[in-house]
């Protein structure tokens, strides 16, 4: 099959799903209330993505707060229910891999289950990628990784004692010498 | 709107964007009293700048846009976030017409985009004003380098502009603080292009950005932060700079919430006798007087104004007997380029936040060595060298946990990032209309724009990419990634060309001094005056281009010439 059948056979198969998704866009995605109930499992996988070390952790910034309004406000509704399922998946593999609530889980296998996720979830690259999240939305854990940073990284926290922050710098030097690990600047 | 004492002025200026502010300051410093109205709210310098002192976390949303944002603002959410969207137009509120995709990207406000703006700053030469004339396309500029030249410098030296003079002809010197530097990167990149390439160099952009004090204002705190309005007075806005300097005089009446729906045109006199005036709020109209008007109103809106103002001698929009009123959109072609990153300067950073950027000129088509058989005039290429950072390094970092915090919170990969400004051509079918069965709520007829890219553009982008991903491999850059995205006419937010200047009234709307030729004291200086559309970012020249016809209606005001 030439790449140009195979991207019309996507397109009538996503074609489909955009008809069916139609019918539900002008509703409020009534599963979303559901995500203030899951706020203490979020908590925990952002701090497995951003764990407290010799600086500030997820859940030092209350990233769960954040992740749920970014998701909330911010997420279109494929990527919800994306990750409204993404959450029960996780529940489930602890079940299934581990035979434990994902809170009873070591950091090790909390890391090892979202790897897991992860390479399963991969998003395609280049042009196909693009299309397959255009129609289905980003995935769980692209979400999950992508509000976990957003949440750290724009906290007082995050911003200042995670990474570098100066509201003022005053002035310019165009080329410094970095010590070594020393952290990003926060905003550009 | 709060009603001035007096309906009659010397001078009415419509729109208080970068020309108006400019034409605002030279009429009432040359005694003359002047109405300035602008559409949107007021904005007052430093004191409305409510989110200009605010950190990520203020924000709600941590600067990131809502999906209600896309819903109501599909088109300027493409180019706001939380700190700046106050300054963006409602698109649900203030309805177009999209013939073809066209992002019309507006800020209804006292100071206009000039609050917004992306402040690089570049004359056009003789290479430009020349084009149209040399190619046999459109009509040709009723002005060379050598009328704009001094203007260019008097503007200049009045805005503050940071930059490094090169000596090229096609992107001629001019009044520069001193500029911005580069860092590690770009200075790597600068020489390796010094280098391999005989046709081009790579500058520090010239950008409206105050490296030292100057007149009280400034100098840059390098925050970054412009679009929020500077509460350092450190970049050029009218609310900053001009409006004040019309205010200082006495002479200047500033009117918010004004929308212009009509000029007026006495018959007998030839002349237009002053303005129709809608309060945006409580839609009250109210007529105001003046000897002459500067329409400044920014393209597609003055153009709209004009369309919308018929009267017996004009049924097809006031001065519009060429027909050319609305016609010859132009936009700078953007959105095709190529980013690479470079393995290497790991031990080096940078400290501030700079708000410029490199800028390759015009290297095609500029001379007999560099002339191209796919495509006519050029492209200037824009680009930016930094450390990749968190927010793109959570996408480009595979894992979870204590090394992927480590990637996230420290400096990626050195990466340069260039983009295309293609020069694009007047079309005559580029254009916009007046839909008169739709109407906004004001009851003014709904703009509609058609515009397209043809072969030109089309050719031009091909080589942008190919150029840029060039000039990165030459440089020894790895993981370099063309691109060319399929960006709707209007994103440079570079509208141009919808009220002409040229030599013969027959085919355009403005002569040499930017006078309507059907009405001697009506001047358009805003970016619809433009006759070609040249690779740089045009506000230099409006602004250029106001200061002399300010100083020629002042002159021909005085001589009863109008």
């Amino acid at each position: 099959m030439n790449r140009r059948k195979a991207l019309a056979g996507i397109v009538a198969i996503v074609g489909g799903s955009v008809a069916v998704n139609y019918v539900y866009r002008n509703s409020k995605n009534e599963r979303i209330n559901s995500l203030h109930d899951e706020k203490l499992l979020i908590g925990e996988l952002a701090e497995t993505i951003i764990p407290r070390t010799d600086t500030p952790g997820a859940k030092d910034v209350n990233a769960a707060d954040t992740i749920i309004l970014l998701l909330e406000d911010c997420a279109d509704r494929k990527t919800q229910n994306n990750f409204i399922r993404g959450l029960e998946k996780v529940k489930s593999c602890s079940k299934s891999l581990y035979n434990k609530s994902f809170f009873n889980c070591s950091q090790k296998e909390r890391e090892l289950l979202l790897v897991m996720i992860e390479s399963e979830e991969k998003p395609l690259n280049g042009f196909m990628g693009k299309i397959k999240n255009k129609f289905f939305g980003e995935s769980f854990i692209t979400t999950l990784k992508e509000y976990s940073a957003n949440a750290y990284c724009t906290s007082m926290k995050g911003a200042s004692e995670g990474l570098q922050y100066i509201m003022i710098p005053g002035k310019r030097i165009a080329c410094i010498t970095r010590e070594k690990n020393g952290k990003s600047w926060a905003t550009q | 709107m709060q009603a001035p004492k007096t309906n009659t002025f010397d001078a009415i200026v419509v729109g208080s964007g970068i020309s108006g502010g400019w034409a605002a300051k030279e009429l009432c410093e040359n005694g003359l009293k002047t109405l300035v109205l602008e559409r949107g709210r007021n904005v007052e310098h430093v004191k409305d700048y409510h989110t200009a002192f605010k950190n990520p976390w203020d924000f709600t949303h941590r600067l990131n846009n809502t999906q209600k944002d896309r819903e109501d603002c599909p088109v300027q959410s493409q180019v706001f976030d939380e700190g700046n969207k106050h300054f963006f137009v409602n698109d649900k509120e203030h309805p177009y017409i999209q013939e073809n995709p066209f992002n019309w990207i507006r800020g209804y406000q006292v100071g206009g985009r000039s609050l917004t703006w992306g402040r690089q700053c570049y004359r056009l030469s003789d290479l430009d004003f020349e084009a149209n004339l040399k190619d046999g396309i459109a009509v040709d500029w009723p002005i060379r380098y050598n009328d704009i030249a001094p203007w260019y410098s008097y503007v200049e030296k009045y805005v503050g502009i940071s930059g490094r003079n090169e000596g090229l002809s096609q992107l001629p010197d001019g009044e520069f603080l001193p500029h911005i530097e580069f860092n590690c990167i770009e200075d790597f990149f600068a020489e390796n292009i010094k280098k391999s390439y005989q046709d081009r160099l790579v500058t520090p952009s010239r950008m409206a950005n105050l490296t030292e004090a100057k007149d009280g204002r400034g100098p840059c705190q390098y925050r970054n932060l412009c679009s929020r309005g500077c509460p350092f007075s450190a970049y050029f806005s009218s609310n900053g700079v001009t409006l004040p300097a019309a205010m200082n005089t006495g002479n200047l009446t500033l009117v918010p919430n004004a929308i212009v729906v009509e000029v007026m045109y006495d018959k007998e006199k030839k002349r237009a006798t002053g303005v129709r005036v809608m309060d945006a709020i409580t839609k009250e109209v109210t007529v105001y007087y003046s000897k002459i008007i500067f329409l400044n109103a920014s393209t597609i809106a003055t153009a709209s104004i004009l369309l919308n103002s018929i009267s017996e001698a004009f049924p097809n929009g006031l001065g519009n007997s060429s027909g050319q009123i609305g016609h010859n959109l132009m936009d700078h072609n953007t959105g095709a380029g190529a980013s690479g990153t470079y393995e290497g300067f790991d031990d080096k950073y940078y400290f501030g936040r700079s708000p410029g950027s490199i800028h390759i000129p015009r290297f095609r088509n500029v001379n007999v060595k560099t002339q191209q058989k796919d495509f006519i005039r050029g492209y200037g290429v824009q680009g930016k060298g930094e450390r990749l950072s968190w927010n793109d390094m959570y996408a480009r970092t595979d894992g979870v946990g204590s090394n992927f915090k480590d990637k996230l919170t420290q400096p990626g990969p050195w990466e340069i990032w260039l983009g295309g400004w293609g020069e694009t051509l007047p079309y005559f079918e580029n254009k916009i209309v007046l839909d008169k069965t739709k109407k906004d709520q004001w009851g003014l007829p709904l703009v509609s724009i058609s515009f397209e890219y043809q072969d030109n553009e089309k050719a031009m982008r091909k080589d942008i990419t190919a150029s840029c991903k060039e000039m990165l491999e030459k440089s020894g850059f790895t993981n370099i990634k063309p691109f060319d995205y399929p960006k709707p006419a209007g994103s440079a937010v570079h509208e141009m060309g919808t009220a002409r200047m040229g030599r013969d009234a027959k085919t355009s709307v403005l002569n040499g001094n930017n006078q309507m030729h059907d009405v001697p004291n009506v001047f358009i200086t805003d970016g619809s005056c433009m006759t070609s559309s040249a690779t740089q970012n045009p506000s230099l020249t409006y602004m250029a281009l106001t200061a002399r016809a300010c100083a020629f209606a002042v002159d021909a005001l005085t001589k009863g010439d109008v």
